[in-house]
């Protein structure tokens, strides 16, 4: 069920008022039962691996905390829990990558190997709970938190439907004490969560939706665009990622909040970072921090000579980029993001010699302008091996984006054949500007529902019926026709 | 908590209040086009959206009092073979419309041109086997088999049961004629209601034969028998393939089962098919006037009537 259909907008409400009808006691068990229909909704068959999951991790983590005293067996156990995560999502996301993997490696010694393709369904939400799942399992072993001793919490843990299909990644010492705690109602927390609802349908449906529609033009023909259009193209599907990524999360946030949990937050203004390293910083954060706390300082992380550093990063890039899909060019995508940090810290000392050279200040305004615009323009590439089909499309988009470039595409309406007619264009325009003046407001730490709540009631009403309208106008405007996914809720 | 219930209840009161103002002035000028255009409903206002604009011409045609003596009506098939032969006559009243009014809306066709003539002869129903299914549908049921006969007032021969089969499927509310132009001079209401229509309740017809169908045929047959007036069932040519083969077989199995059977024992036996490259899709035939009105003097051969049907120009 997207966060976006019609059965989201009606079930959505009935579940938050029975949330708060019944009993505290009976809450948990509610949201345990409305978690695991929004899974089903998806394919009944799901909830069976979702429960089995559930419950290793249950049993695993009750046993290693009772042999904390024997480091062998909490070991093992902590071994045993995180390959039974890591065995479901290796079959289910990669064993075809593998054997299609396979088949490439023999093909280049001219053995030609025909194994088969097996016709399996990715389970929703896999790659996010199995994190969550091992993330929970290392910090029990680790004893950061205590096995939860609850198996109804724990599976609400595992399953909570605002943020189980995409995130963000929760920690169990986070979200775990508050499912156990009593949830009193907090007027603030659910206004707060409805508004933040409201800006993430608003990324998804108003600027999501339409940057979706010229990334599909372009990518899907190709041949028939060049230069200027196909950096459009580009630069669109970096604020399509991005609003349909932050979207989603918005939505999740304010759910929870309406529900009356908190979630980590998810993103922090991305593109207005000033380096890649800032970038990873802002950018899909739960699962940052899970790679930074599970696999880069494990690995070592940056303790050591500089090569094991860079090794350790390009290690963690590499397995996130094949986290993000079962394929070479999200690898790619993840290798090239690995490489803008080694580079960004090897030429460190060389940039700050320019900008002494060229008599700029570390922060001022020019600078940091320079710094985002570059940041954003390198992320924008590396969105490229993100969003083609394979390496080769990749190649062949950055072929086309510099052939041909006529920046008279901008004026003499060939912009129009991109997908979107004047209208859709300028809404899209509009709303990147409204974007970008929001993440530039929130930079500067101003909170804009703070704001709106200093307003007077009749301007505040105003201004929450507009957004309203706004959003139930462009629920209309995409009404009977096909649903885009979130993108993120494929992975 | 109550606070805030209040509040939402005030806020969606207040929202509510406001769409429904927007429904009302996207039916209206000068709004219309605009709040079509920013709700991307504009092709709602087009094509396969008119059904209701398509019949109604229909509907006033067949009230109108004039020196016709025999009406051909059908569906879109009837339509494309007949319709161009207007001209050359002028006993026949030629209305072959489309499949979606269903057998109640060629029924309120014929009880109207009966109404206003009184020296009728003679009436065609001229349908392919697959109209004979037509029931009251979600897709495009509710422009062809509702709005036209609601806005021309002209729905007033309707059982009850056809009735309360309506409103199960289209809503009562949607049934009562502001309701109807509401809908109608509205490109976002019609996006609205029919996608709406298609998730909540989709209703297709199958491969019986509707209750809809065995009523207002057998209706339809009483009241040209109280008026004096011969009823011809006449069938389509098919497509000669061996999907469409096996279809006839069980369709034709569904209506040897009904009471049309006993009213008109031959609509089967009359059947033609044709070859493939004669037909334009699976049902539409294709070709010159020519062409056409060959296929014409195939059925009045088959179904020995229409026999004065006029089919070109006369020197």
């Amino acid at each position: 069920m997207l966060f976006h259909s019609t059965d989201f907008f009606v079930l959505f409400p009935i579940i938050v008022l029975l949330f708060y009808i019944v009993p505290h006691k009976f809450r948990s068990v509610w949201l345990l039962l409305a978690s695991y229909y929004f899974y089903m909704s998806w394919n009944p068959k799901y909830a069976v691996l979702l429960m089995i999951s559930t419950l290793v991790a249950y049993g695993v983590a009750i046993v290693i905390q009772k042999v904390k005293g024997n480091l062998v067996l909490k070991r093992g156990f902590l071994f045993v829990g995180i390959f039974f995560q890591l065995a479901q999502l290796c079959f289910f996301k990669y064993f075809n990558f593998g054997l299609t993997t396979l088949e490439r490696i023999f093909g280049i010694f001219h053995i030609k190997m025909e194994l088969p393709v097996f016709d399996l369904m990715l389970p929703v939400g896999i790659s996010f709970y199995s994190f969550l799942i091992i993330g929970y399992l290392v910090d029990v072993y680790k004893e950061k938190t205590k096995a939860e001793t609850s198996i109804l919490q724990f599976a609400l843990f595992v399953s909570f439907f605002p943020n189980f299909a995409a995130g963000p990644i929760e920690r169990a010492n986070h979200l775990l004490p508050q499912i156990a705690k009593t949830r009193e109602f907090s007027y603030e927390l659910v206004k707060k969560g409805l508004l933040l609802m409201a800006f993430g349908y608003f990324q998804k449906l108003v600027i999501a939706h339409r940057a979706g529609i010229v990334v599909d033009q372009v990518y899907g023909n190709l041949d028939t665009f060049h230069g200027v259009q196909v950096l459009i193209a580009v630069f669109c599907f970096a604020i399509q990622i991005y609003c349909d990524f932050s979207g989603y999360t918005m939505i999740a946030i304010g759910a929870a909040n309406v529900l009356g949990f908190q979630l980590q937050p998810n993103f922090r203004q991305p593109y207005l970072a000033r380096s890649i390293q800032d970038f990873w910083r802002r950018w899909h954060i739960s699962l940052s921090g899970w790679f930074r706390d599970y696999l880069y300082i494990p690995l070592g992380g940056n303790r050591g000579k500089k090569w094991k550093t860079y090794r350790n990063l390009m290690i963690t890039f590499l397995i996130s980029g094949l986290w993000h899909g079962a394929s070479w060019h999200f690898v790619i995508w993840g290798g090239l993001n690995g490489v803008y940090e080694i580079a960004g810290d090897i030429t460190r000392k060389s940039r700050s010699k320019v900008r002494t050279m060229l008599q700029l200040k570390e922060n001022s305004f020019v600078h940091q302008m320079i710094q985002r615009v570059m940041t954003f323009f390198l992320v924008s590439l590396t969105w490229i091996f993100f969003r083609a089909e394979g390496f080769r499309v990749a190649l062949s988009v950055i072929k086309k984006m510099c052939s041909e470039f006529h920046p008279s595409v901008l004026w003499d309406g060939s912009i129009y054949e991109l997908g979107l007619d004047r209208y859709n264009m300028v809404v899209l325009l509009i709303a990147i500007v409204l974007l970008v003046m929001v993440d530039v407001l929130h930079e500067s730490e101003k909170s804009i529902s703070s704001f709106l709540g200093k307003q007077p009631l009749f301007l505040r009403w105003l201004c929450y019926l507009s957004i309203s309208l706004i959003l139930i106008f462009q629920i209309i405007y995409q009404f009977g026709g096909p649903a885009s996914d979130f993108i993120y809720s494929k992975f | 908590m109550k606070k805030l219930v209040l509040k939402t209840l005030l806020f969606s009161v207040l929202l509510s209040l406001v769409l429904v103002g927007i429904l009302i002035l996207s039916a209206k000028e000068p709004y219309k086009k605009l709040i079509s255009v920013a709700t991307n409903s504009t092709e709602y206002g087009s094509g396969y959206n008119q059904g209701a604009c398509e019949i109604i011409p229909y509907i006033y045609k067949v009230q109108t009092k004039d020196a016709y003596t025999k009406l051909i009506l059908g569906d879109s098939v009837c339509f494309r073979m007949f319709s161009e032969l207007q001209d050359l006559n002028k006993d026949y009243c030629i209305a072959g419309t489309n499949r979606g009014v269903t057998m109640a809306g060629q029924y309120i066709l014929a009880e109207q041109f009966l109404e206003n003539h009184p020296d009728a002869t003679e009436i065609y129903l001229v349908v392919i086997e697959d109209s004979l299914l037509t029931d009251f549908e979600t897709g495009y049921g509710y422009q062809y088999a509702v709005m036209p006969f609601i806005e021309t007032d002209t729905f007033t021969g309707i059982e009850a049961d056809t009735l309360h089969d309506l409103k199960s499927v289209y809503g009562s509310f949607f049934l009562n004629k502001e309701m109807v132009m509401l809908i109608e001079h509205s490109d976002l209401n019609k996006k609205l209601y029919y996608n709406l229509l298609n998730k909540v309740n989709p209703k297709f017809s199958t491969l019986e034969i509707p209750d809809v169908s065995i009523t207002y045929i057998e209706k339809m047959y009483r009241l040209c028998e109280e008026k004096g007036v011969t009823l011809y069932l006449v069938p389509e040519p098919l497509k000669d393939v061996e999907e469409r083969r096996e279809l006839e077989a069980q369709i034709r199995t569904s209506y040897e089962a009904s009471p049309l059977y006993e009213l008109f024992p031959d609509y089967f036996e009359q059947l033609q098919y044709l070859p493939p490259d004669m037909f334009a899709d699976n049902v539409h035939i294709a070709g010159t006037r020519e062409e056409l009105n060959d296929v014409i003097r195939i059925m009045q051969k088959n179904s020995n009537c229409m026999k004065d049907l006029i089919l070109e120009p006369q020197n």
